[in-house]
């Protein structure tokens, strides 16, 4: 047992490595470099970059670049954010747990709210009732992102003003409040992000978990289950327990979307998340910030798929055999 | 549901009435748009008089900032749009499913490389290696290279649901059979495991066509997308997107042309899949 | 997990309810909205976030806001945007000044009460090394290049700075006075130069400004208060909220929704919607910009500063005329910004530029431009109507940055005015970043530039004088050179004035860039703000007289 978590520790290690390199190359193969992209053209002469390309090295050969960053990443200090002029621990502290926080909860509440109501239809494929939901996940899941949002923004915030536009907290009366309207504050913030990705993504659970189903029905466990004499629910728990491994896989495939997060919907609703910053950091090539990211977002990616792994294999009883 | 495969054959005849026209209908709009189109779709010679015109018996879908008939540029640009997206995913499914197909396969020491491989590659955000290859291309980038890329770097995903999926059915019965009957794993892939993966594909080339669509217009601000004027359905919606509140028809009926591909993308994906279920799948 | 919580699917309905029903519970939850007993706040709206506070490094506009309030300048430039001599100044930390006889120097003097915010007193040695970070070669500051004229700085006493000038010019003061934001020697002497930039300061600053820092989360919002114990008087607000929304339509929507008070600016789709909310207004605000289709004038890729070889195309004057005399201007302009942008006459904005009747601009005239084409060769035609000369087309590439959307649209407009004359013109919009490099190493045809100006004009040499550090189109004119130069260093307003328009005229017929148009700002308040005046290069510089009507605070 000791061995093989060491080496799929080991194998972790290695896919880290090998996915910030590459982001790392890639980065420096996109044209332009930090200070290309932050300088205005008509105020700087080009010469006075050249002196900031020479400050921060950017202009030395690309292996003694890529070798001071695994050094520093070694150390656990991921350099010097350029894009947000501050070290890139920092950007990470402040932005993670506000994108962990929006895209955990929507994860769940789709993964919950998909996988149910997949399953409801999934056991009676055809109905007028799967029909009507079969469209309407369809619809929600083929309107583009930020028009779900800045509908639902639109929405409730001017048409029925019922909750606060953007941020994350209220930006005047937050540290005047108590801690419980301090709560509340911070609740009412989190519902339009939330509601947007929601939506999306059950759809997205909704149809894996339906069209599972409805190929489970086939299987021959079924009919013997049916054979035995088991009573009509206790078949269809079963039948939406095997069901249930496409929308695992698919949740440990969106488990890195945690923390890449949902850049459209932070955007529109202000939200202070690491995944605009993720997308401003590329945009202005902030090798730094970028490759922290890779780091993370590719640890992230192999527990989401050892997580997939298990979790299959918990599902699905056919499975555990090896 | 256990019904379902007494169905008549012309039963089965009448499932396939709806997507193929969907299809038909598509195609035909398509190849059609110089002829279907009320306007062109460039930049009209009184533009400064028209911009911005509500949905209207001259103009049914209203008109852009620029003076242009929405209609017809929605028209035309179902060509990029359709074509794009329908090469592109498939391009994906295809690579997806043979690496996904080729691990769950193979399983062991092959199986765990092939999936940190994709660990990495999963791992790596689609703009950064969009951006990357952007380099490649100082110029426009032309619509097959678009294709390719857009293929190429879509197929992760699909990989490992594949993956999962054919680990799952390598240990069903048939599966089993199959292979201590010796059947050659060519054969085993063909005959035994895609059409048990039809399902997922279906559901995912559903999902993954309006995402190309829309990320087509987003990728234009690389320099990659379709330039202007050409017009895209996600360039026409991305063009509304500043005025979603006082303009809405800009980007709605775009947005409703992505919806009628995504639904026929899934009526064909429902059809092609009992056909496959009803002569093909081992009970 | 999922499967033990719900135990049968077929509940799936109730739970899919679950989000109405919490969406009811929070706003059952939420109480009274209004800003009763908060004094003056006001929150205002920018979609962009300052990337570091510390002065020198500053270049955007959400920088300069912020800096302007925590930071003070020796004087201030007045309404006017006189920058000839000192008349055109009001005195901010140096509460007068005296040049030497030969106006080789200036003797500022401090005024004595001015403190920083934690409470030290200003001094002139805070002055000497603002001018040595601003200078140093490691802190590698935009505005060096406009402190070239000053030799030095000295402390003559402890409230006495004196700078010290190379040469005697017109725009003396404006060097010494315009860049340069007075930094805390004593919090900042004991860092190295090469670690202030990336030093805490930046994020934690300390002025002498009229508001103090409070806090600042990153991504969201930062805060100001006012300095309430300043000697020369406190700003009427309270405080200061900037709440960063990346999204325009977003940040419209807040303050629509009445987040907030301030929007800074305004695109012409937010327009109608903010005209009809009652408790907006909408206000013109000026800012120093132009923008413009600059051609590259020598062939690809030449190094900039010496001479190349004429591009193909665009190397030919009748080439660059006969573009700007095809494009309808007014109209392009009009439909892409509403009333919201007028034609640019030149390389500068109109509010720089000293007698903008006097310039006779290209005019829109079809015929002729085909004429020009013509007489330069451009006389076949190719299947699909393009120009031939021989057997190449008149055919080149326009560059646009991804990132404005109004130049895209422009471009598209362009385009089809190119059209009309013969010419094939191919949109390439790119990212800003992949954009720099190409117009660095001048590997373009054309790109759709755009320049925020600041007073004085100095930076018209920088970019359109042969000898210009950023001359990226190898725009090569004696004429203009002469013109500029003279301009710059008269002394006389009115030959100054006469100079320039002889300069902006030479600019305009030789056409290196078709002159495109100038953006106004239009800036969206709540009514219960009340604002004096904008000051013609930012919207920004009065927000300490700003103050909220006392009945709505």
């Amino acid at each position: 047992m000791a061995r093989r978590v060491l080496t799929r520790l080991f194998h972790t290690v290695l896919v880290v490595w090998t996915a910030a390199s590459v982001a790392f190359l890639l980065l420096h193969w996109a044209p332009g470099d930090p200070i290309s992209a932050m300088a205005d053209a008509s105020r700087v002469p080009p010469a006075q970059r050249a002196v900031w390309r020479a400050q921060q090295g950017f202009d030395q050969p690309l292996a003694v670049q890529y070798g001071r960053w695994l050094g520093q990443v070694a150390r656990a200090d991921f350099g010097f954010s350029t894009s947000q002029q501050r070290p890139t621990r920092d950007v990470l502290a402040s932005r993670l747990p506000n994108t962990l926080l929006l895209m955990g909860l929507a994860l769940l509440t789709s993964i919950a709210a998909g996988a149910a109501l997949g399953a409801w239809q999934g056991a009676r494929v055809g109905s007028r009732g799967d029909r009507v939901l079969s469209s309407l996940m369809l619809v929600l899941y083929a309107v583009p992102e930020f028009w779900v949002a800045l509908l639902l923004l639109l929405l409730f915030t001017y048409y029925l003003p019922i909750l606060p536009a953007t941020g994350m907290v209220d930006a005047v009366f937050h540290d005047r409040m108590g801690p419980w309207e301090q709560l509340q504050d911070r609740a009412a913030h989190l519902v339009l992000p939330w509601l947007s990705l929601t939506l999306m993504g059950t759809a997205v659970f909704a149809r894996v978990q339906r069209g599972a189903m409805r190929d489970q029905w086939r299987e021959p466990f079924v009919q013997t289950a049916f054979a035995k004499g088991l009573t009509d629910h206790t078949v269809r728990r079963q039948v939406w327990r095997t069901a249930l491994l496409p929308v695992v896989t698919m949740a440990g495939l969106f488990l890195p979307a945690v923390l890449t997060g949902a850049v459209f919907v932070e955007r529109i609703f202000g939200w202070p998340g690491i995944g605009s910053a993720l997308m401003q950091a590329i945009a202005l090539r902030d090798y730094a910030l970028v490759s922290a990211c890779v780091v993370l977002g590719s640890a992230m990616t192999t527990i989401g798929s050892l997580f997939a792994d298990l979790a299959g294999a918990w599902l699905d009883p056919r499975m555990r055999t090896t | 549901m256990t019904d379902r495969r007494k169905r008549s054959r012309g039963h089965r005849a009448q499932r396939w009435r709806g997507p193929l026209l969907l299809v038909g209908l598509l195609a035909a709009i398509a190849l059609g748009a110089p002829w279907i189109a009320p306007y062109s779709p460039d930049v009209p010679p009184t533009y400064a008089t028209q911009l911005h015109l509500p949905p209207s018996a001259a103009h049914p879908f209203g008109t852009d900032s620029f003076g242009r008939d929405v209609l017809s540029r929605v028209i035309h640009g179902s060509r990029v749009s359709l074509s794009l997206s329908v090469a592109a995913v498939s391009l994906a499914l295809l690579l997806g499913t043979a690496y996904g197909a080729l691990a769950g396969l193979i399983g062991g020491t092959v199986d765990r490389l092939l999936m940190r491989m994709l660990d990495v590659a999963l791992a790596m955000p689609r703009l950064l290696l969009l951006l990357a290859v952007a380099a490649f291309f100082p110029t426009r980038l032309p619509l097959t290279a678009f294709i390719l890329l857009l293929g190429c770097t879509g197929w992760f995903e699909v990989a490992r649901l594949v993956r999962g999926e054919v680990q799952a059915l390598m240990h069903r019965d048939f599966m089993l059979a199959a292979r201590s009957l010796g059947v050659p794993r060519a054969r085993q892939l063909w005959r035994h495991l895609l059409p048990h993966l039809f399902p997922i594909l279906a559901v995912t080339a559903t999902l993954n066509v309006a995402g190309t669509i829309t990320l087509e217009a987003g990728l234009s601000f690389l320099g990659l997308g379709v330039q202007p004027p050409t017009p895209s359905w996600g360039n026409i919606m991305l063009d509304g997107a500043d005025a979603l509140f006082a303009n809405w028809w800009l980007t709605v009926f775009p947005g409703l042309a992505i919806m009628l591909a995504v639904l026929t993308c899934h009526a064909l994906g429902d059809a092609l899949r009992d056909l496959f279920a009803m002569e093909q799948l081992p009970a | 997990m999922i499967a033990r919580r719900s135990r049968s699917p077929l509940r799936a309905p109730s739970l899919a309810a679950l989000p109405l029903i919490l969406l009811a519970l929070v706003a059952c939850g939420r109480g009274d909205r209004s800003r009763a007993g908060a004094g003056g706040t006001i929150v205002i709206a920018q979609t962009a976030e300052p990337a570091t506070l510390f002065p020198p490094r500053m270049s955007q506009v959400p920088e300069q806001v912020v800096v302007t309030m925590l930071f003070e300048r020796l004087a201030e430039l007045g309404p006017a945007l006189n920058t000839i001599g000192d008349s055109g100044f009001v005195p901010a930390l140096a509460r007068r000044w005296q040049w030497a006889n030969d106006s080789m120097s200036i003797a500022f003097a401090l005024n004595p009460q001015a403190r920083w915010h934690d409470g030290v007193p200003v001094r002139a040695e805070d002055v000497r090394y603002t001018f040595h970070v601003y200078t140093s070669p490691v802190v590698a500051s935009e505005g060096r290049t406009l402190l070239q004229n000053i030799d030095s700085v000295t402390v003559r006493d402890s409230l006495t700075a004196v700078f010290w000038f190379a040469r005697r010019t017109p725009q003396q003061f404006l060097d010494a006075t315009a860049t340069m934001y007075i930094l805390p020697a004593h919090q900042l002497a004991a860092i190295p130069d090469s670690a202030l930039v990336r030093a805490p300061f930046g994020r934690q600053p300390v002025g002498s400004g009229p508001f103090r820092f409070a806090r600042w989360e990153a991504g969201s919002r930062l805060e100001l208060v006012a300095d309430s114990t300043r000697a020369s008087g406190r700003p009427s607000l309270d405080r200061l909220v900037f709440s960063y929304v990346p999204d325009l339509p977003a940040a419209t929507v807040k303050l629509l929704a009445g987040e907030a008070d301030f929007l800074d600016q305004v695109r012409p789709e937010g327009i109608a919607a903010i005209r009809q909310a009652p408790n907006l207004r909408l206000h013109p605000a000026t800012e120093l910009n132009y923008a413009f289709v600059g051609f590259n004038l020598e062939a690809r890729r030449s190094p900039i500063g010496k001479p190349g070889a004429p591009h193909p195309i665009l190397g030919d004057v009748r080439v660059r005329r006969a573009l700007t005399m095809a494009t309808d201007r007014a109209t392009i302009v009009r439909s892409v910004l509403d009333s919201l942008g007028t034609v640019a006459l030149g390389p500068a904005p109109r509010a720089l530029i000293p007698d903008t009747a006097a310039l006779r601009p290209l005019p829109f005239d079809i015929a002729a431009a085909s004429a020009l084409l013509d007489s330069a060769g451009w006389t076949g035609r190719a299947a699909d109507g393009t120009r031939l000369r021989g057997t190449q087309r008149l055919a080149f590439e326009l560059l646009v940055p991804s990132s404005s959307p109004t130049r895209i649209r422009m471009s598209v407009l362009l385009q089809a005015a190119c059209k009309t004359i013969g010419v094939d013109l191919s949109v390439l919009t790119q990212d800003p970043a992949t954009l720099g490099p190409r117009i660095d190493a001048r590997d373009f045809d054309a790109y759709l530039g755009g320049f925020q100006a600041s007073p004085g004009l100095q930076g018209v040499r920088q970019v359109w004088t042969s000898t210009g550090s950023s001359n990226y189109q190898g725009y090569r004119s004696p004429r203009f050179d002469q013109l500029a130069d003279s301009a710059l260093t008269a002394f006389a307003p009115a030959v100054s004035r006469s100079l320039w328009t002889r300069a902006f005229q030479v600019a305009i017929d030789e056409a290196p860039s078709l002159w495109l148009f100038e953006q106004h700002t239009v800036v969206a308040a709540h009514r219960r703000l009340q604002l004096p005046p904008f000051r013609a290069d930012g919207w920004f510089y009065t927000i300490p007289a700003w103050s909220v009507d006392p009945t709505q605070r």
